[in-house]
């Protein structure tokens, strides 16, 4: 690498170091120690804790579901977005992302409305002579809930992605015999992996980070390891504790980010066009 | 040209359930009564006006567009040359910058909030506006970067060597070659990126000085012990506002163009 | 780029800040937020009439502003803080606010007993105090509801919203119910285990006020207990609710104001304190049902007292909590309820 190719890494690098390894750094070192020493108490305490353990195990789960949700919808959506005219293409972009800007709670009044037990949903349910069900205050609304905030995530890298497929390719391989399946598993596939990984990590961890949502659509009974990391911060003010959940969070969501690169690098094969 | 239809369907599906609850807020906003109801009863555009009347809405406004704007353009300047040179030359300790660079995403950011507030802003007595500039621009950082890396990865390096070979200078050639490529990578993480920093609660949260909130701060506190319309109202607003960002975006700078 | 240029001077333009300044002398606040409209109006503008001070405020809930101010405990830069039980003591016990002396407030001896010194050592002041009483659907529920032993009626079951450990009234919850069934503070077990009992049964454990009036909006809530200055909110919502001072006694809640260690400004710190309690600002908050008074001579009129916790005979049902020993066990509790209760 030519030597002023530097000067493009340094500035975004340092700027990281600064602002981000060394305060967070500083803060993990401390959560080891209380009361004067060095201790593992916290991480002992988490660890030992049936309640942390129900959290964590939740996690994986919901953020894990919700991952895969994002890409069995959205892939196929935004191939569809990518296809369409420009003009269609920006307010569809525009309308995917409101999501992400309407305010939490007040969306999580939607869902209210969606689900609730005198909800839209159990509304149809009555009319059409079913039984009312429970929707709200479960992991199931909590899924719904971040599949919808995420969506996005997902959908604007495979969007990007999709749009630096040239528009003669598929038709190019269809002239050649291809099947759809092979169209998708050998053409599509290679070409936009780097934005379903890229989208896959957002997603999870954005679902293992997220507070709001979880916290009003499961409920106190359904704590994650966000919402309990709140309640270490925010109520009893146990920054230690809740360090301790964070980095908990923190090697969950890079191990997810390592496995995600692994099986998506797999459909990265040679097999591929690039 | 023939298009299979059934990712027309789900994009079909997937726009009701990604509308759905915006539909419901944007109804629920035009109520007469005095908290929020869905359905709502009669009609009337007060909670439109109460929210344009708050002047913590309007301050925090104000702080949110310049924290927003001034963080996501930080970011991309420090984020698009690092995605350029790492996708482009192999260096010592790339992955290791590469990791860092992504790494903001999964640490919780109330927990970033905490630590910058804590270790960097008390220690240097930073004031509070460059404070949340920096920690803004620190959470978006792995977003330009990755999203700018996806579209660089599908511009073989082979089409600027040729411009190089041909004369052209370095520059001109990442102007002329490199940049109209990956304008829609950098587009969507510019969305991306406004979007998320002006929305954003957590580091914002320990942010908050004397008489100074961004929006979301502000509309959480309201939101404490109101349940009036006004955040129905707000949220509207703000939805508005937010596609006249993706509108302006795509004006000044083409967010989409001809297909190649 | 010239279209990249126009829009890089549009976002510079728009980082560009204008500075205000101000003539006035300034003391800085650190409260909630909540009705700011009318502190403003009531507190703030009436302050700078008559101190020619200017009020600034720090707003948050009580924990982000706890947080706030013990990182900044070196070196403060606020004067005066409004705080609720738990998090006045805690602020009291890490040396963050300082005893006030009483005898420069002229308006001290107006207040009640317990709104004199309820953290100890003059540690703060309280300048509003509120119930805690069970709200419930008069049209859905036939029988009323008299007692927090009700809320495990049968007739309830799945419509009831208990507040969340993490909330102000978290911990009060847990005292009740234990009292409701034969133990108390010191002999919690009976409520965990009755707690545990009604999870079940329970909606949600609602996090914040705002939340329960949309859960009773919607049909979900038919009874819950709530602290009084959300009651209003709940009215708004014209359904046919009802308020009930249990059987076992209102708990009260009183919201101190103190001075920040080191702080700068203290002279008017003690004026904005002064200004707090006194007559006028407590009779104009209480008419606008901001804040009830704690002051015994407020008078109100029917309709609003019914809005707040008011009057010798609510005051005298009244029953306080030891927040110190609730802090100590605070906690050993969240983590028995994330165990026992939350699951």
């Amino acid at each position: 690498m030519p030597r002023w190719a530097w000067f493009l890494i340094l500035p975004a690098t340092i700027v990281l170091v600064l602002a981000f390894v060394l305060p967070l750094s500083l803060l993990f070192v401390s959560s080891f120690f209380a009361e004067g020493g060095f201790t593992f108490a916290a991480y002992a305490d988490f660890a030992s804790s049936s309640a942390s353990q129900r959290a964590y195990l939740r996690t994986v789960r919901i953020a894990s579901i919700v991952t895969l949700g994002t890409i069995v919808l959205g892939y196929p959506a935004a191939y569809a977005i990518s296809r369409v005219t420009m003009r269609w293409r920006v307010l569809l972009i525009a309308l995917i992302i409101l999501p992400l800007m309407t305010n939490p709670v007040a969306r999580t009044f939607s869902w209210l409305v969606i689900l609730g037990r005198t909800g839209l949903i159990n509304n149809l349910l009555t009319t059409i002579g079913l039984d009312s069900v429970r929707l709200l205050y479960t992991e199931g609304a909590m899924i719904v809930g971040l599949l919808h905030l995420f969506m996005p995530l997902m959908m604007l890298p495979l969007v990007s992605a999709f749009e630096n497929i040239p528009n003669d390719v598929v038709p190019a391989a269809q002239s050649l015999g291809a099947s759809q399946a092979q169209i998708f598993v050998r053409v599509l596939m290679p070409l936009t992996v780097e934005g379903l990984t890229i989208g896959a990590t957002l997603v999870f961890t954005g679902c293992v980070t997220a507070y709001v949502t979880p916290a009003i659509l499961g409920g106190s009974r359904r704590l994650m390891l966000s919402t309990l990391l709140h309640q270490r911060a925010s109520t009893m003010l146990d920054w230690s504790g809740a360090t301790v959940v964070a980095v908990v969070m923190f090697l969950t969501t890079l191990l997810a980010m390592v496995i995600i690169q692994r099986l998506l690098g797999f459909l990265h094969s040679p097999r591929g066009l690039t | 040209m023939k298009e299979a239809r059934f990712p027309q369907i789900v994009l079909g599906l997937l726009m009701v359930f990604l509308l759905a609850p915006f539909l419901i807020i944007f109804i629920a906003s035009f109520g007469v009564n005095a908290s929020l109801q869905f359905p709502p009863q009669g009609f009337t555009v007060n909670w439109f006006r109460n929210v344009l009347d708050q002047p913590s809405f309007v301050s925090g406004f104000y702080l949110s567009v310049q924290v927003a704007a001034a963080s996501t353009l930080l970011a991309l300047v420090l984020g698009v040359p690092l995605a350029y040179a790492s996708s482009r030359y192999t260096f010592r300790g790339q992955r290791a910058i590469q990791v860092l660079a992504t790494l903001p995403v999964i640490v919780p950011e109330l927990v970033l909030g905490l630590a910058l507030l804590r270790y960097l802003i008390v220690a240097t007595d930073l004031p509070l506006r460059p404070s949340l500039m920096l920690g803004h621009t620190t959470l978006l950082i792995p977003y330009t970067v990755r999203i700018t890396l996806a579209s660089l990865s599908n511009l073989p390096y082979d089409i600027e060597q040729a411009a190089i070979s041909l004369g052209a200078s370095r520059l001109t050639t990442f102007f002329k070659i490199v940049v109209p490529n990956i304008r829609d990578g950098v587009l969507t993480s510019f969305v991306l990126a406004f979007i998320l920093s002006f929305n954003n609660v957590p580091v914002s949260l320990f942010l908050t000085g004397i008489g100074t909130a961004t929006l979301p701060i502000q509309m959480l506190l309201y939101m404490e012990y109101n349940f009036d319309p006004s955040i129905a109202a707000l949220s509207t607003l703000l939805i508005i506002f937010s596609s006249l960002v993706v509108l302006i975006t795509e004006r000044l700078l083409g967010i989409s163009r001809a297909f190649k | 780029m010239h279209k990249l240029a126009k829009f890089v001077k549009l976002a510079c333009f728009l980082v560009v800040t204008t500075g205000l300044t101000s003539t006035f002398a300034q003391v800085a606040v650190s409260t909630w937020g909540f009705n700011m409209d009318l502190i403003n109006e009531h507190i703030t503008d009436t302050f700078v009439e008559q101190f020619e001070t200017e009020i600034l405020y720090d707003l948050g809930n009580n924990a982000d502003r706890l947080t706030r101010l013990q990182l900044r405990s070196d070196n403060p830069e606020i004067s005066v803080v409004e705080l609720a039980p738990t998090f006045a003591i805690r602020a009291m016990r890490e040396g963050l606010i300082e005893p006030i002396d009483t005898s420069r407030l002229s308006n001290y001896d107006a207040l009640y007993d317990w709104a004199q010194d309820p953290l100890g050592g003059n540690h703060g002041i309280g300048f509003t105090v509120y119930s805690y009483g069970i709200v419930y659907r008069t049209d859905l529920i036939d029988e009323p509801i008299t007692s927090w032993q009700d809320l495990w009626r049968e007739d309830l079951a799945g419509r009831v919203s208990l507040p969340n450990v993490t909330t102000t009234q978290g911990l009060a919850t847990i005292v009740m119910a234990s009292q409701a069934w034969g133990g108390d503070a010191e002999n919690p077990d009976v409520g965990f285990e009755k707690l545990a009992e009604l999870s079940d049964d329970v909606v949600t454990f609602y996090a914040r006020s705002s939340e329960l009036v949309s859960l009773f909006q919607q049909g979900e809530v038919w009874a819950a207990p709530v602290l009084r200055f959300a009651w209003g909110s709940l009215l708004d919502t014209d359904l046919p609710l009802a308020w009930v001072a249990p059987e076992e006694g209102s708990v009260g809640f009183v919201n101190t104001v103190s001075i920040i260690s080191g702080a700068p400004n203290v002279d008017s710190a003690y004026d904005y304190i002064n200004h707090r309690l006194s007559q006028e600002v407590q009779s104009r908050l209480a008419m606008d049902i901001v804040d009830s008074p704690t002051r015994a001579d407020i008078e109100v009129d029917a309709e609003t007292a019914e809005q707040l916790t008011y009057g010798d005979t609510e005051m005298s049902n009244l029953i306080f909590l030891d927040y110190d020993y609730l802090l100590d066990v605070e906690s050993d509790w969240i983590e028995r309820w994330n165990e026992e209760i939350a699951q």
